[in-house]
């Protein structure tokens, strides 16, 4: 029942759908070392450039011998549907690899996605991306929120020279094209995934400042901060308490959304471009960089799947972002 | 009524709900009225009584959702819900009219005042030449007591007071000669002085034009001043009606009676201040506090010269109309604000030059009220956590201490211990203020400075809330700085009164020397004489002889003579050159050169 009301208020499908697909990635971002058949790093080379397996529901058992006790379940229940794959698992458990029919043979081998020209495992490669993509999101979501946070709560409560220093640094940064600005220090510096996020979320500060600061400067004139100064309370606890943490905690969830599904967006665009995650590392965009060559040749599925899960990451974070505004601006009447 | 003659408007059983996210809400439920072509009738209730949804849905109003509407309703015999919203909008710029309770939030603020006369003539179906329309909007101007018309056409709705833009509404609603005026709380954002004005209009209106009126208002002394019938609205149903004096007189509904026992308290004059509660030990004390403004390379004197003092244990109350610099001074006097002269002493002390962390020590003793209390609350906070913070400069640690204290404190003004985990949304006005009090009290302070604490409440919330501040001086010794506009309201509560007027204290006499008679400075006697009451005959003749003009700030000599019957009858040389210092006299202070000792 309290479901259905949050979904009837603004913005609540889009919060249920952006958050359930947010917290499947980051679930399986966190858990992926433990489930996963195959490393990231492990090459198959018996088993390169294999299609996704159909049987996917068999292979998604975790060990061997959890493979074991589904295959005698199913045995010992006596299904006459029994397939051409049971028969080969079970020939494989006695050791009598010669009577393995080949047709059989690109079923076997437990790659549920398929494989990568290198015959590493598309599901591993996958979970390995999704990590390397969201801490280095969390980087710039660290540095574009924790300064442009302050910043705004400053320029928006005292006026004159914080206002004027925001005025300057933002204008500033503003006036420069984000992804020249990220190339070029990529190019000045090391490349390194983290630093290049760390700018991104430099770009970001702006945006982040001057929506807080807008806020805190209508908020400023209100009662209850005039109220709160009568109470003998400080500034910084007004700053972090009253217009912080009271006021604008949910303007800050909705930018942490939308910078996450952005800094996903420019880390893919980067690895693919080959500035971001370099191999060996894994990231999705570099996955698809590396598929450039095999995709018109038929081989979709390592162009597809990260592309995919790009595209699930990003619509899930602005998803929820987007719910939690409107859900926010419905609470201000606005 | 002659009998066979159709009402100017009836309504019979109207409903109006909203749609809300816990279900239907309803506004109004099965109200019915009746309005006679000139006559004023007054709809009263407390706000949330759904007296303006009535009208508002009644004339096809109602912003957001269309709610659910039934019931019938009739125009001069013409079928009126019924109708297109085209048909509606017809009648409702020509025969109906409305005026609302924010004039300057009505007035388009890009447009002058001659422009919007303009459009609501043409719109009323005038015509004629530019200059013929120019003509006839000086005229209705006029027809409403502005003077000066010819330079008001050329001014922005910002550039003129409260009182003036609401003229020009009902001016403009004039324009299209309507048949009947609906008027929400006309003059509630209104000085006394400008309301008591308004309501002479009224009756003026009604007996020139023959204009049916609806007022709508919470205030039982202006229904009672006005209107010949009365509908009271309580939780959207009309629970009772009649003749304004029977039913004040010789009600019947307990609500009527409650609303009518608050009015009571405030109208009968009889005093509630402590008798012999102040002690001759001067607790704070105020010397020369000077403020300038500055506005758009005008500048001015919002505190000028403001001197006062405050014994333990008393009320002193500080009236005046808005913008006469009385918040200003709460302000100043609690260091919100600087000060450009003059010093604040707490027990010898000029707390407005001490150190951040003895200015922040002192704030646990003066502590301040404020006038909105749904501002004053962090939306976000809750009860419990806004007490819990004001006690964090407290030398409360433990968490039971710090609970039994919060406990405390809800009783002392009492609220439910419920209320502690609620959000101030889920408040009523009146508890709102009541928390605004515990965070004040939960410090323990000896000084209360209330600015305007009961200007936004109810009636009879205010009479709950004052009771409340009463109880606490006697228990706890409490001494209040009472700041307000309502001169009926601090005759009760106050022992001490000092008059502002643009800036500066102009009188100060003992509370019970705050009669007609026996007040010194003409303003003071505009001010007494404009408060709506039941004997208003003499009263009424007192506000004649003051001049219809509007405050204006004056440069030299006595910033009131423009208003002053004295001066005005014999243009004394030394109002013109001199300001009038604060003089003593027999038992108080004025600053009048013609006020005689």
């Amino acid at each position: 029942m309290s479901l259905l009301v949050f979904l009837r208020k603004p913005g609540g499908w889009r919060m249920l759908t952006g958050g359930a697909i947010v917290v499947f990635l980051v679930l399986t971002a966190v858990s992926g070392n433990f489930w996963t058949r195959f490393k990231s790093d492990e090459m198959d080379f018996e088993h390169q450039l294999v299609p996704p397996s159909s049987n996917w529901l068999m292979h998604l058992t975790t060990t061997e011998a959890g493979r074991k006790l589904l295959l005698q379940g199913n045995g010992s229940a006596g299904g006459s549907s029994v397939t051409a794959d049971e028969d080969i698992l079970g020939a494989l458990d006695d050791g009598t690899k010669a009577q393995v029919p080949d047709a059989s043979l690109l079923t076997a081998h437990g790659h549920v996605l398929g494989t990568d020209k290198n015959g590493r495992d598309m599901t591993a490669l996958l979970v390995a991306g999704a990590r390397n993509c969201f801490l280095p999101g969390l980087v710039a979501c660290a540095v574009a929120l924790g300064v442009g946070v302050w910043l705004g709560l400053l320029a928006g409560y005292y006026d004159g020279r914080w206002r004027l220093f925001a005025q300057v640094f933002n204008g500033t940064l503003l006036s420069m094209p984000r992804m020249v600005l990220i190339l070029v220090v990529i190019c000045a510096l090391e490349p390194n995934v983290y630093l290049t996020m760390a700018v991104l979320g430099v770009t970001l500060i702006p945006r982040v400042s001057e929506l807080i600061a807008t806020r805190v400067r209508a908020l400023s004139k209100m009662g209850f901060i005039l109220a709160a100064k009568e109470g003998g309370l400080g500034d910084f606890r007004i700053l972090t308490r009253h217009l912080f943490w009271y006021q604008n905690r949910a303007v800050f969830f909705v930018q942490f959304s939308l910078i996450m599904a952005e800094s996903i967006l420019v880390e893919t665009t980067l690895s693919y471009l080959q500035f971001g995650t370099r191999p060996p590392e894994v990231s999705w965009g570099n996955i698809i960089e590396g598929s450039r060559l095999t995709f018109f040749s038929g081989q979709y599925w390592i162009t597809f799947f990260p592309a995919a899960a790009i595209v699930l990451a990003i619509l899930g974070f602005f998803y929820l972002g987007d719910g939690l505004n409107a859900r926010l601006a419905h609470r201000e009447g606005r | 009524m002659k009998a066979g003659e159709v009402p100017l408007l009836e309504v019979s059983g109207l409903s109006i709900s909203f749609e809300t996210d816990n279900g239907l809400l309803h506004a109004v439920n099965k109200a019915s009225l009746r309005v006679e072509s000139g006559e004023i009738i007054g709809i009263i209730g407390q706000s949330g009584s759904g007296k303006t949804t009535l009208m508002m849905g009644l004339l096809g109003l109602l912003r957001g959702k269309p709610g659910v509407r039934e019931g019938k309703a009739f125009f001069q015999g013409k079928p009126l819900l019924s109708q297109g919203s085209s048909l509606m909008a017809e009648l409702r710029g020509r025969d109906i009219a409305v005026i609302f309770q924010e004039p300057r939030a009505a007035l388009d603020p890009f447009f002058r005042i001659g422009e919007h006369m303009r459009e609501a003539l043409l719109r009323g179906g005038s015509s004629g030449s530019e200059a013929e329309i120019r003509n006839k909007g000086l005229e209705l101007l006029r027809d409403v007591g502005l003077v000066d018309t010819e330079q008001l056409w050329d001014v922005f709705p910002h550039q003129i007071s409260g009182g003036m833009a609401q003229r020009v509404m009902i001016a403009m609603a004039l324009s299209a000669k309507p048949k009947l005026l609906v008027a929400d709380e006309p003059s509630t954002a209104l000085d006394v002085t400008t309301q008591a004005k308004l309501l002479e209009l009224f009756k003026r209106l009604r007996d020139k034009h023959g204009l049916s009126i609806i007022l709508i208002s919470h205030d039982i002394g202006v229904i009672q001043e006005t209107c010949s019938r009365v509908y009271v609205m309580h939780r959207g149903d009309i629970v009772e009606q009649g003749e304004t004096a029977e039913v004040l007189h010789h009600s019947k509904h307990p609500y009527t009676q409650s609303l009518i026992q608050a009015f009571a308290y405030f109208a009968s004059g009889e005093r509630k201040a402590l008798v012999g509660a102040a002690t001759p030990e001067t607790l704070v004390e105020a010397k020369g506090l000077r403020k300038r403004f500055g506005l758009a390379g005008k500048s001015f004197e919002a505190l000028d010269e403001v001197s006062l003092f405050l014994r333990a244990g008393e009320t002193y109350a500080v009236v005046g109309e808005s913008g006469s610099g009385k918040s200003t001074l709460a302000l100043s006097m609690m260091a919100l604000q600087g000060v450009d002269g003059g010093e604040v002493l707490y027990r010898g002390e000029n707390w407005l030059k001490s150190g951040k962390s003895r200015i922040r020590e002192l704030r646990r003793a003066i502590r301040m009220l404020f006038q909105h209390p749904e501002a004053v609350l962090n939306a976000g906070m809750t009860v419990e956590a806004t007490l819990r913070e004001a006690l964090e400069r407290e030398d409360v640690r433990s968490p039971a201490e710090v609970q039994e204290r919060i406990s405390k404190v809800l009783e002392q003004v009492h609220l439910d211990p419920v209320h502690a985990k609620r959000y101030p949304s889920n408040l009523s006005s009146g508890e709102k203020q009541r928390v605004t009090i515990a965070r004040a009290l939960i410090t323990r302070p000896k000084v209360l400075v209330c600015d305007e604490p009961v200007a936004s409440l109810d009636l009879a919330i205010q009479a709950q809330i004052l009771e409340l501040l009463r109880e606490f001086q006697e228990k706890m010794g409490l001494t209040y700085l009472f700041i307000s506009h309502n001169l009926a309201l601090v005759k009760l509560l106050a022992h001490r009164i000092g008059v502002m007027y643009m800036g500066r204290l102009i009188e100060e006499a003992p509370a019970e020397d705050f009669t007609v008679e026996r007040a010194r400075h003409p303003y003071t006697r505009l001010l007494l004489a404009s408060v709506p009451s039941l004997d208003d005959e003499k009263l009424r003749g007192i506000c004649a002889e003051f001049p219809d003009v509007e405050p204006v700030r004056l440069q030299t000599g006595c910033p009131f003579r423009n208003r002053c019957p004295l001066y005005l009858r014999n243009h004394h040389a030394e109002c013109e050159t001199v300001l009038p210092p604060l003089r003593d006299i027999k038992k108080g202070k004025v600053a009048c050169h013609l006020a005689d000792a």
